[in-house]
């Protein structure tokens, strides 16, 4: 009989890894889904937030610095970024997946260049490494849950209630009829890229304690953001969300039975998901 | 006719004569003085400056420098031949590493060589040796199977205890030292994490310890958390990680954060150049096992070694402006010997494996910075100081910036090596 406190410390491990997948994963889902845009280069924002609040960390001695800087950071990256990626409008899946990964791999290699190739000890802030009774765990793991939440709702909100947002929405859901209101499209792929690197930043830096900062966390991290990807939908906000999640608790109780099955079980029900429903559990077909 | 004939006599006379003074001036200034050796030694070393490694690189590198210095300042080998020491970048990959030997044998046409920071890397390069010919000594810790009979190549030794050695000195001290019978173990998957395995398991049988939890991990993992999680619900007395470098400082960083430290102890192996890098709390109440280390108390061990331990740390530290670690001083150590064997086989060059392992045997007890050491027949080296065991203190109980460990106890001798039995030398 495995003990209570075991299976609540694992669904906490797995929410928070699963909100994270989700966080980082958001931008990659909307550009892919609107603009068929495979950004292998976009985690390359999740491993500048871990590595922007590893620097702060040790240079200002404060969590919170690196985490703002990642935001700041990412969010002005993915609008040069967009300005690159704009020429793989139109072109081919293949294309676009070639190019990307280029630029993923000259990524990695700076980030090896300005950083080394150590593994980076994060050390999480120090008001929130307290030991949760019962638990014994630091609150810091659930304070990362707190704030994905906090951050997917706001975006949600964001997306649902502010002008921005309204645009990236309709950009989304029709980018003919934006144009017809006399609102450059453009306008609307830039904020896209811009919010999805922040995010993907933030996440970075979120995920950097719980985890080791090293030069090919970008490309590790790819499959399990398109598997959250591909089961949540493509596209949808909520779906990336929930396919996050629930790769997330998949990873984390697959793994305590055996390390090596988290893997095994993430894409296998990656796996399951396309053969049941290709567009993934809240994709539109 | 007659003057003719008379001519001939004495020009044929004329030139036996310098063909008989040649001869005698050629003896003279060669034969007599034997053959001429080289004007100098090149050491070579494949060490891993770029790649996973490259602080390992950094840390040997210091080492050999060290050892090539003392031993020019007294005219080199001989009393009269420099070492000079012509490295390579091995990358931190196997196969670059096999590339850089190769050229440090026929292009730089080294008489020696040393490295690298990988074990599975040096392995091939001992293997290599013997078909270019050139001794070659490992830098980094050894899988103790290298050490087999029917592997090692006989001119090859090292300083450092193989990776059996250091899971049975983790096991002997947590079952004789600490009480923990019931042991987690947590294997890397390859080669060290199951040498250390190894080892492990032969001192728990003979301390009276069991393996209650086993598990794998691959080499880089970021993420212990499903692993710890295990450790924690299995309740062992220890947990007995192989992680090391970047593994170790993520490993211990997590297992603090999970509360593993509050269910169990946890031991490790480690070096200074892996604790630079662990955060204060994260090492705190860990058992540190370590090869050398650069703050013994007085009366661990006894004073002539701890006077000779002090002096090698504060000639580091007046170098590099930090402590030895064990990989500075095995490399120092092993070129201080392979001088010494150079010198007593009374040859730099055309040298043969056998003759050379001869030469080595032969040293004897060898002074090195741990104390005596000599080496067995199948290359390993007896310390009587092999490994300490120390107690992880954290930023309240630091007292200078190099302060991770208070030292407790000591294991040493050749109980701690592999059975000659087990190498096949019996």
């Amino acid at each position: 009989m495995v003990d209570i406190l075991i299976i609540i410390r694992q669904t906490l491990y797995g929410v928070a890894i699963g909100l994270i997948f989700a966080l980082i994963s958001l931008g990659l889902s909307l550009t892919y889904g609107k603009m068929k845009i495979i950004n292998m280069a976009h985690m390359l924002f999740y491993a500048l937030g871990a590595y922007l609040v590893f620097t702060t960390s040790i240079l200002a001695g404060n969590f919170w610095y690196g985490v703002i800087l990642s935001c700041i950071v990412c969010f002005i990256l993915g609008m040069l970024s967009e300005q690159v990626l704009k020429y793989l409008y139109g072109k081919t899946i293949e294309y676009t997946l070639i190019v990307t990964y280029a630029i993923l791999i000259i990524g990695t290699d700076v980030i090896k260049s300005v950083w080394g190739v150590d593994f980076k000890a994060v050390a999480p802030p120090k008001e929130l490494t307290w030991f949760i009774p019962l638990l014994g765990i630091e609150f810091y793991r659930v304070f990362v849950i707190i704030i994905c939440v906090v951050l997917y709702l706001s975006t949600i909100l964001f997306m649902r209630y502010s002008i921005l947002g309204k645009v990236i929405t309709a950009f989304i859901d029709n980018d003919e009829h934006l144009q017809a209101l006399g609102i450059n499209p453009r306008t609307a792929t830039i904020a896209l890229f811009a919010l999805g690197s922040a995010l993907a930043g933030i996440g970075g830096a979120l995920h950097a304690p719980l985890y080791a900062p090293y030069p090919y966390m970008a490309s590790d991290l790819i499959p399990y953001s398109f598997a959250t990807i591909v089961c949540g939908g493509a596209g949808s906000v909520t779906g990336t969300l929930l396919g996050g999640i629930i790769l997330g608790l998949a990873y984390s109780y697959s793994g305590y039975i055996q390390p090596y099955l988290s893997p095994i079980v993430t894409f296998l029900i990656l796996f399951i998901t396309l053969i049941i429903k290709p567009e993934g559990i809240l994709g539109t077909k | 006719m007659a003057i003719k004939l008379s001519m001939k006599i004495i020009i044929g006379v004329v030139i036996v004569v310098i063909v008989i003074v040649g001869f005698v001036m050629y003896y003279l200034q060669f034969v007599q003085k034997g053959p001429q050796l080289p004007s100098q030694f090149k050491l070579g070393a494949v060490l891993d400056y770029t790649g996973v490694f490259a602080a390992c690189a950094k840390a040997e590198e210091i080492g050999i420098k060290l050892a090539i210095d003392e031993i020019n300042a007294k005219g080199g080998l001989f009393g009269r031949i420099p070492i000079v020491l012509v490295t390579r970048d091995g990358e931190s990959k196997p196969e670059v590493q096999l590339r850089r030997f190769r050229e440090l044998v026929e292009v730089e046409r080294v008489h020696f060589a040393m490295g690298t920071c990988h074990a599975g890397g040096a392995y091939s390069l001992m293997k290599e040796s013997i078909k270019v010919g050139i001794p070659f000594w490992p830098s980094p810790v050894m899988a103790w199977q290298a050490f087999n009979k029917t592997e090692r190549a006989p001119w090859t030794f090292t300083a450092w205890p193989p990776t059996w050695s250091v899971g049975y000195a983790m096991c002997a001290f947590a079952v004789k030292e600490l009480g923990a019978k019931n042991v987690y173990f947590f294997a890397r998957t390859d080669a060290w994490g199951w040498g250390i395995r190894d080892g492990c398991k032969a001192a728990l049988e003979k301390y009276g310890g069991v393996m209650v939890g086993y598990d794998e991990f691959t080499l880089g993992t970021p993420d212990y958390t499903p692993y710890i999680t295990r450790m924690i619900a299995a309740k062992p007395d220890i947990v007995v990680s192989t992680t090391f470098g970047g593994d170790q400082v993520t490993f211990l960083k997590q297992a603090r954060e999970l509360g593993l430290y509050g269910v169990t102890k946890v031991m490790v192996f480690t070096s200074h150049l892996v604790m630079k890098g662990i955060p204060p709390e994260a090492l705190k109440g860990v058992y540190a096992v370590v090869f050398f280390y650069h703050d013994i108390p007085q009366g661990l061990v006894d004073s002539e070694t701890y006077r000779l331990m002090r002096e090698f740390t504060e000639k580091v530290i007046s170098s590099t402006g930090e402590p030895p670690d064990p990989y500075t001083f095995v490399n120092y150590v092993e070129v201080k010997v392979l001088a010494r064997a150079l010198e007593k086989l009374g040859k730099i060059e055309n040298i043969k494996p056998e003759e050379f392992e001869k030469a080595v045997l032969e040293l004897g007890s060898i002074p090195t910075p741990k104390g005596e050491m000599r080496f067995n027949e199948a290359g390993l080296p007896i310390y009587k100081y092999g490994f300490f065991l120390g107690i992880g203190k954290g930023p309240e109980e630091r007292t200078y910036a190099y302060d991770y460990l208070k030292i407790v106890s000591v294991i040493g001798g050749e109980e701690i090596l592999p059975p000659l039995s087990l190498l096949g030398y019996r």
